[in-house]
């Protein structure tokens, strides 16, 4: 079964990029979407089988390579975190498939961008089927590749080259720290299997466990792009938005995050580490949110927005609630591909313009978009009963209540994460915010875009509303549906995959510091209802906001420290942007050029080797030539000369 | 016209050598001690012993792979200038020599085979390039190797002086005193960096490359590029264990320096060749990481990645080649958009440069997970770090001129263009097969090199 997976999704691939031009654009299309829900349709039987009917799956496809005492075989496995992974990257992508036969029909090159997507599924699937950490490397290496193709798949365009080499290069920090971790592992462990690993880890030094799992995380932030090395995911905005939504928003940036939960075992004695997740994660959730408050290119705010959801998976990576990160994976990857499919559906609509301001009024021409976006976005912000509700208010909830007991930490780290936890709260706020503003802005404010982009507008047909249909429905209803099974009390679902410290178990804290804050004020102060009171008061407030919003830009406007302020979110906090990477870039060319090259190979080598020893001869000869002059005179003078140094030298030794 | 008939003759000769390789490699016993497949030429009451083992298995292996390749892109000269007529020759007589130089038992035939390589090299970029600088690139090559050749000479001398013989399995048990073994040591260690190239003396292998013709370009980054880190195994390692011990944190700081180094200079290079000639040496210099961390994965992956190094280069410089074939210039500048024009080279191109990067599932990616693992073994974290950094450096040299030459907008002067012609065909295809299959297949290569007598050179250090 399991090699079914692979097997859809790479001949889906293989028929579509080397036959693919036998046949015509549409057959080529349905043929690949046809196999990734043949693929579907066994991710789904084998969630049956792994998940429910507890029976995890392991399988040896052979020996890669051995080299001594290390042996690195194609092993695979099945287990419940990797099956759910399964279902969420099979659906995303199935949907991102029916969504491009007609998003990318008129493109000359469609079938090398169905192939293409098919070969980024294919590796996913090796990264989450994975069974030691190198395969999980190819899924890794992989999916970066691919993820190189489709950004620049439009590759004419100089943006889209730009940012396509700006996500390989910052992704390829994180892959170079994930080799560093491999090389440590193979020092301490001599292997890359989980199971050795995991089983070992207890008896190895912890300075070297440290060490590597530092290079993980710096590895999980790169993929998953968190504070620091997020700046490639908004630039890859610039690919098709098919591929925004499976790659940058559903699966290949939660790589990281299941690469932290695939070793969460190593992480859970960390402590300082788990502190350093926390804050990475929260500062991450912070910055993504307000930055992309105050972004008006409608992809580029979701895409800010997903970098703040990640970070909140990397914050419940931190408080070792690993379920909790896996659950808002799996719902986050629905809403988020919906965000994404249905601000395609509006930016193929008004012929590919993407800047907020010139939307307006959408609700009346565009009904299904309004419903999706508004399904989607509400989720996103935690509407009480939507997906989003259920995954993403435990996490926040578990880090407000989060009591350090643990002997490890003292009472100052305690002060200080009291800023994370604002910034995850104020996170939540700036979340509604710009969910608010995307609806208020395309489908309520009055139609600002010019006349002929009306006359030119464009309906899209029933194909491309069907997968946004089936992901509304899955934002809608997975989060009520999953919660007792994936983050319930005492759910045995996780069985092996997940393992949590007793000492880690924040559920027990949280338990208890739920029924003493609100409990004893009544029923209708209980956590849920307080967050459903929040989320609508916001809601109304920002409605009331942006429906304002002209004064307030008016007063804004003559105001300096309003406009400052506007521009220093929108400016990316001035610093946290792409002009720090271009910064470093110039930094090591200039460092390359000025103190390498010119200093060495154009320098120093150059007058000590060949330019140096060919002037040095070439001098030498010419004053050996100026002896030469032919007259007699000269000459018996020389051997006189040398007759008397001779006789010197015979004396002297004599 | 008899060139082109000396040409059939050649790729005759070598592909059935290629056929009679696989078939040894059917029958090669990787469990042997000693060596396999014997034979002495005696003349003149000189006995010279030719044999393979495992370790110099894989450079015939690759020798016999490339030359035919070079032979049958060389095709193509019969619509240029007289001068590269000779081209067949040259390509065949250096191939013969590398076959002695990689089978030969005896130091006097490798030296001697391995200084003549240097005249047909010298005369290939000498009349086959096709500007003035040649003529200093040929120079600059000739020297820089028959300099450090005099050293081995000399070294060969005291070798004999105290063995008495120049037969290599004698001098492998052969002590000599301590001064003099030092300085052996020196020189014949000054001999194989020039010819790897290590860091100060490396400045003819961009030269040389940018100047040779695509094949003289293949052969010297596929092969010869592989004498040094060969001549090493074969003689510093076995005839001088204790020094190589002792001198390792020297080399190990050289090869450091100078993945760095040249990481960093190929960032600036616009010279297409000239990338790939600075990225060879980082990738060889990343060999001599992996020699000297004195583990078996290290020194495996070494050994794996010169011959993944071997092929991928290959595969890059032919496809270099067909690009200046079509545009004449190999100039990043001037090059863009070449998808449009040549998809199915854009395709080859992208597998050689991912292979060049060590994406996983190409021969290189187990090469430098190997040294990587390796140099973490023996603890060299420094040296850990400047490898991470030259992988890092060369993911991104490359992958900015892949993107540069083939994607953006296409010039419009270099839109008419026809994509590989049949015999391109031909000699790119084995180069993917061969850079894909050791990459999901390694075990084939490291069964073979994983037997006893290899751990002979590398147990004294373990």
């Amino acid at each position: 079964m399991l090699l079914l997976l692979f097997f859809f999704t790479f001949f889906s691939f293989f028929s579509c990029f080397f036959f693919g031009r036998l046949f015509n654009h549409l057959t080529a299309s349905l043929f690949s979407t046809y196999n990734l829900q043949c693929a579907l349709l066994v991710a789904i039987i084998l969630f049956y089988d792994v998940c429910l009917c507890q029976s995890p799956i392991y399988l040896v496809l052979g020996q890669w390579f051995n080299i001594g005492f290390l042996t690195v075989d194609w092993s695979f496995i099945i287990d419940s975190l990797t099956s759910v992974m399964l279902l969420v990257i099979l659906i995303v992508s199935v949907c991102t498939h029916i969504y491009s036969i007609e998003y990318m029909a008129t493109d000359p090159h469609q079938i090398k961008f169905m192939s293409y997507l098919s070969l980024f599924t294919f590796f996913m699937l090796v990264l989450v089927c994975s069974y030691n950490y190198i395969i999980l490397f190819i899924g890794w290496e992989g999916v970066g590749i691919c993820s190189y193709l489709l950004v620049n798949f439009w590759n004419t365009r100089l943006s889209a080259n730009k940012s396509a080499i700006m996500a390989v290069f910052v992704n390829k920090i994180g892959d170079i720290a994930l080799l560093i971790s491999f090389s440590l592992l193979y020092c301490v462990f001599l292997s890359f299997n989980y199971s050795t690993i995991f089983v070992c880890y207890e008896y190895v030094n912890i300075n070297y466990l440290f060490f590597i799992c530092i290079f993980f995380l710096i590895g999980a932030i790169g993929k998953s792009a968190q504070l620091g090395l997020h700046i490639w995911l908004p630039e890859a905005m610039e690919g098709p938005t098919p591929v925004s939504s499976l790659i940058h928003a559903a699966t290949m940036v939660t790589a990281g995050i299941f690469l932290i939960i695939r070793s969460n075992l190593l992480f859970q004695y960390l402590n300082n580490l788990s502190l350093f997740i926390i804050g990475v994660g929260s500062m991450t959730a912070f910055l993504g949110a307000t930055i992309g408050f105050f972004q008006w290119d409608i992809k580029k705010i979701i895409a800010y927005s997903t970098c703040s959801q990640l970070g909140y998976m990397f914050l419940a990576c931190g408080l070792s609630n690993f379920t909790y990160s896996i659950n808002h994976l799996a719902h986050h990857a629905f809403f988020k591909a919906l965000l994404f499919l249905t601000a395609g559906y509006i930016i193929h609509s008004l012929s590919n313009e993407q800047d907020l301001r010139k939307f307006g009024s959408l609700f009346i021409l565009l009904p299904f978009g309004y419903i999706a976006i508004l399904i989607g976005s509400m989720s996103l912000s935690g509407f009480p009963f939507l997906s989003g509700f259920f995954s993403k208010e435990k996490i926040i909830e578990s880090f407000l209540s989060f009591y350090i007991t643990n002997n490890y930490y003292n009472i100052y780290l305690y002060h200080n994460l009291f800023i994370f936890k604002l910034m995850a709260s104020l996170a939540v706020l700036f979340t509604i915010g710009y969910s608010i503003k995307i609806l208020y802005y395309s489908f309520f404010y009055i139609y600002q875009n010019n006349y002929h982009s009306l006359l030119s507008f464009h309906y899209s047909s029933l194909l491309t509303l069907i997968p946004l249909l089936f992901l509304s429905v899955l934002s809608i209803v997975s989060g009520y549906l999953c919660e007792d099974m994936m983050v319930g009390v005492n759910t045995n679902f996780w069985n092996s995959s997940i393992f949590t410290l007793s000492s880690n178990n924040i559920y027990f804290y949280n338990f208890i510091y739920f029924e003493f804050a609100y409990n004893f004020n009544g029923l209708f102060f209980t956590k849920d209802y307080l967050a459903l009171y929040n989320t609508c008061y916001f809601i109304i407030l920002f409605f009331i906001f942006f429906s304002h919003t002209d004064e307030i830009l008016f007063i804004s406007w003559f105001n300096y420290y309003t406009y400052s302020l506007v521009t220093f979110f929108n400016k990316k906090y001035l610093f946290i942007n792409k002009n720090i990477i271009h910064y470093f870039i110039d930094k090591s060319y200039f460092f390359a050029y000025n103190s390498m090259l010119k200093i060495f190979d154009k320098g120093i080598i150059e007058i000590l080797g060949p330019y140096g020893i060919t002037k040095i001869i070439n001098s030498f000869v010419n004053k050996n030539n100026k002896l030469q002059t032919g007259f007699v005179y000269h000459y018996s003078g020389f051997i006189i000369i040398s007759i008397l140094i001779m006789l010197n030298i015979y004396i002297l030794f004599n | 016209m008899i060139s082109l008939n000396a040409n059939k003759i050649f790729i005759c000769i070598f592909s059935s050598l290629f056929i009679i390789i696989n078939l040894i490699w059917l029958f090669f016993d990787p469990f042997n001690t000693t060596t396999q497949y014997n034979y002495i030429v005696s003349y003149l009451n000189i006995n010279i012993r030719f044999a393979l083992d495992s370790i110099s298995f894989f450079f015939i292996y690759l020798t016999t792979l490339l030359i035919p390749l070079c032979l049958l892109f060389s095709i193509r000269s019969r619509n240029t200038p007289v001068t590269h007529y000779y081209n067949n020759d040259l390509i065949f007589s250096i191939g013969i020599l590398l076959l002695i130089v990689f089978s030969v038992f005896d130091i006097l035939i490798f030296y001697i085979s391995f200084e003549a390589i240097l005249l047909p090299f010298f005369i290939y970029i000498g009349i086959a390039g096709y500007r003035q600088r040649r003529i200093h690139a040929s120079y600059l090559f000739f020297f820089y190797t028959i300099i450090g050749s005099f050293f081995m000479l000399i070294s060969i001398f005291f070798l004999f002086i105290y063995s008495g013989t120049t037969y290599l399995e004698l001098l492998w048990v052969t002590e000599f005193p301590y001064l003099t073994s030092q300085l052996i040591w020196i020189a014949l260690f000054f001999t194989f960096s020039i010819k790897v190239p290590m860091f100060p003396f490396h400045i003819w292998l961009p030269e040389a490359h940018v100047e040779a013709p695509t094949e003289g370009s293949v052969l010297l980054a596929g092969l010869l590029l592989k004498l040094g880190p060969y001549g090493m195994i074969r003689f510093l390692f076995p005839i001088f264990p204790e020094l190589t011990y002792y001198y390792a944190p020297f080399v190990i700081t050289l090869a450091s320096i100078g993945i760095i180094y040249t990481s960093f200079i190929t960032l600036r290079q616009i010279d297409i060749k000239k990338i790939i000639a600075y990225s060879s040496i980082a990738h060889m210099n990343m060999v001599i990481l992996g020699l000297f961390s004195f583990n078996e994965a290290g020194f495996l992956g070494s050994i794996f990645l010169m011959i993944g190094h071997g092929i991928v280069s290959g595969g890059l410089f032919f496809c270099i080649g067909i690009i200046y074939d079509r545009y004449h210039t190999k100039i990043i500048h001037y090059l863009s958009g070449i998808i449009n024009g040549m998809p199915v080279l854009s395709f080859c191109l992208f597998i050689f440069i991912l292979g060049n990067v060590g994406l996983p599932g190409t021969s290189n990616f187990i090469g430098e997970l190997l040294i990587l693992c390796g140099i973490a073994y023996s603890h060299l974290f420094v040296s850990l770090i400047a490898a991470a950094i030259g992988i890092f450096l060369c993911t991104i040299y490359s992958i900015y001129t892949y993107n540069k030459i083939i994607f953006l907008m296409p010039y419009k002067y270099n839109i008419y263009i026809s994509d590989l012609y049949l015999f391109e065909y031909i000699v790119l295809l084995p180069l993917i097969f061969f850079s894909l299959y050791l990459g999901v297949f390694p075990n084939i290569v490291l069964d073979s090199l994983q037997n006893v007598q290899l751990y002979n050179f590398i147990n004294i250090f373990i």
